[in-house]
């Protein structure tokens, strides 16, 4: 295992962050910029403190000791047992298994912190700091790493072989671990928070509300690909062994999903609109790294092509049923591009992956247990959290809030006070 | 009808783990699998259903 190519890639993940954090905030409007952007750091530092004290603990590695219940004559890993504040980690000597527990560490206190971006771009003009802060905790101290040990510290997911006679779940580059979750949890904040002042008529008419900076969104695009490069290069090092070789093909395959993904959301907004959608088109770009990242080291290049296009054109019309149909107000499509787009990609893994071992139905089947793992216990998982803590700390910020803007609301001044400032922006309607 | 929607949820997560403890098969723990799966998205449309009415006092 090539550690230190590994280490150089985790390094790459904030990259990831940086890109996201600029679409969530360019997709938002202008008089909450200065806010999303600050949680999006928040978000990011409360997640990384939480993680390396409670988090990784549960997360664990695989080796490490874990909680296992009973059940159906087999041993059930569900939880992680590694000490609190990353007691068993040390930082010194050349031990290569030790120096593997250190990376394991690294790249799952940056993978939380990007899952918890993820939702405030559901939550975006209307989610207060304070909660945020909160529901970043919970989500990076305890809902991240039940998963991500369920997958990536040996639980009860990766060992379906072991205990099924079946191939275990596969997610190379996060796909479900990271945005799956993640997205699910913007689903269940976008419930919470309900729609923004002015989205829908009373006829139940959505209402357009553009981002505010459709240059940042796109640079944040570009940004994001580096990110994702290096986190899809890391996990796939860390977790399956991919080989110097391997990490070449993830970085070209990264490339092609987003590319995929990009231009099927181009074409199909031309087709339907007659001109393209910038905003829907730097979704699927998006989209295409999300689903792309599942079987990022096992596909070819053409299947990541295919990957990606199918998410580009997945992620323009589950924007438009969420928006449209569903009425759920999710500014920034984080439901549509990270979860959606990621279920896609672990359906993915069992349909184009290139595997050794199993039958490909077998992969599949695999693939969709995780799935409704990921469905049917960690959104309602998610969702009770998140009601829970709305309970105590109420998410959404007052009618006045929501029409002043989060920036003069919660910070007391504007991301950009030189602009002009429209009278209405003020005015209760 | 939110929390029907979420029991609903967890119901189809157990199906699908069940059909890995209860079946041997490909075939038949696909089925099962696959109904579990329905039972979920029977679930999420409930919960979905369930937070519109929200939304339109909210409005």
């Amino acid at each position: 295992m090539n550690l230190v190519l590994c280490l150089l890639c985790i390094m790459l993940i904030p990259l990831a962050a940086a890109g996201l954090a600029l679409i969530h905030q360019g997709l938002g409007r202008s008089r909450s910029a200065a806010h999303a952007m600050l949680a999006s750091v928040c978000a990011m530092a409360i997640s990384a403190i939480v993680f390396v004290a409670i988090g990784f603990s549960f997360a664990g590695f695989a080796g490490a000791p874990f909680h296992s219940i009973a059940a159906g004559g087999v041993g059930w890993d569900w939880l992680g047992a590694a000490g609190f504040f990353a007691s068993g980690v040390h930082f010194d000597g050349v031990d290569p298994v030790g120096l593997s527990k250190a990376l394991t560490l690294c790249l799952g206190m940056f993978a939380a912190g990007l899952a918890a971006m993820i939702p405030l771009s559901a939550g975006t003009d209307r989610w207060r700091l304070g909660p945020i802060c909160l529901a970043s905790a919970l989500l990076a101290g305890l809902i991240y790493p039940l998963f991500a040990h369920w997958v990536w510290g040996g639980g009860w997911l990766a060992q379906l072989g072991t205990n099924f006679g079946m191939p275990g779940f596969v997610d190379m580059g996060g796909a479900g671990v990271i945005q799956v979750v993640g997205g699910s949890m913007g689903l269940a904040v976008a419930w919470i928070l309900g729609p923004r002042r002015g989205k829908y008529s009373d006829d139940g008419m959505a209402t357009a509300i553009p981002g505010h900076n459709i240059v940042q969104v796109l640079f944040g695009c570009v940004v994001a690909l580096v990110g994702w490069m290096g986190l899809d290069s890391a996990a796939s090092i860390l977790f399956y062994g991919a080989g110097v070789t391997q990490v070449v093909g993830v970085v070209i395959n990264a490339m092609l999903s987003a590319s995929g993904g990009c231009l099927a959301a181009v074409a199909i907004t031309r087709a339907r609109y007659r001109k393209p959608d910038a905003s829907l088109s730097a979704n699927g770009w998006i989209a295409g790294l999300v689903a792309g990242s599942a079987a990022c080291a096992m596909v070819s290049p053409v299947a990541a092509i295919d990957i990606g296009v199918i998410a580009g054109a997945l992620v323009t019309y589950m924007i438009e049923i969420f928006e449209l149909k569903l009425q759920v107000d999710d500014p920034g499509g984080a439901i549509s591009v990270h979860a959606g787009a990621g279920m896609w990609g672990l359906i993915a893994v069992g349909l184009f992956g290139h595997f050794s071992d199993g039958t490909r139905g077998g992969h599949l089947l695999a693939q969709l247990v995780g799935i409704a793992t990921l469905l049917g216990f960690m959104l309602p998982l998610l969702y009770a959290g998140n009601l829970l803590l709305n309970r105590f700390v109420p998410y959404r910020v007052d009618n006045d809030g929501d029409w002043q803007g989060m920036d003069i609301r919660e910070l007391g001044a504007g991301a950009y006070p030189e602009f002009v400032v429209h009278a209405d922006e003020f005015v209760p309607r | 009808m939110k929390l029907i929607g979420c029991l609903l949820l967890l119901s189809g997560f157990f199906i699908a783990v069940a059909a890995l403890v209860l079946m041997n098969s490909l075939a038949t723990r696909a089925c099962f699998v696959v109904a579990g799966f329905g039972v979920e998205v029977l679930g999420l449309a409930l919960l979905m259903s369930g937070h519109k009415p929200v939304q339109k006092e909210q409005k």
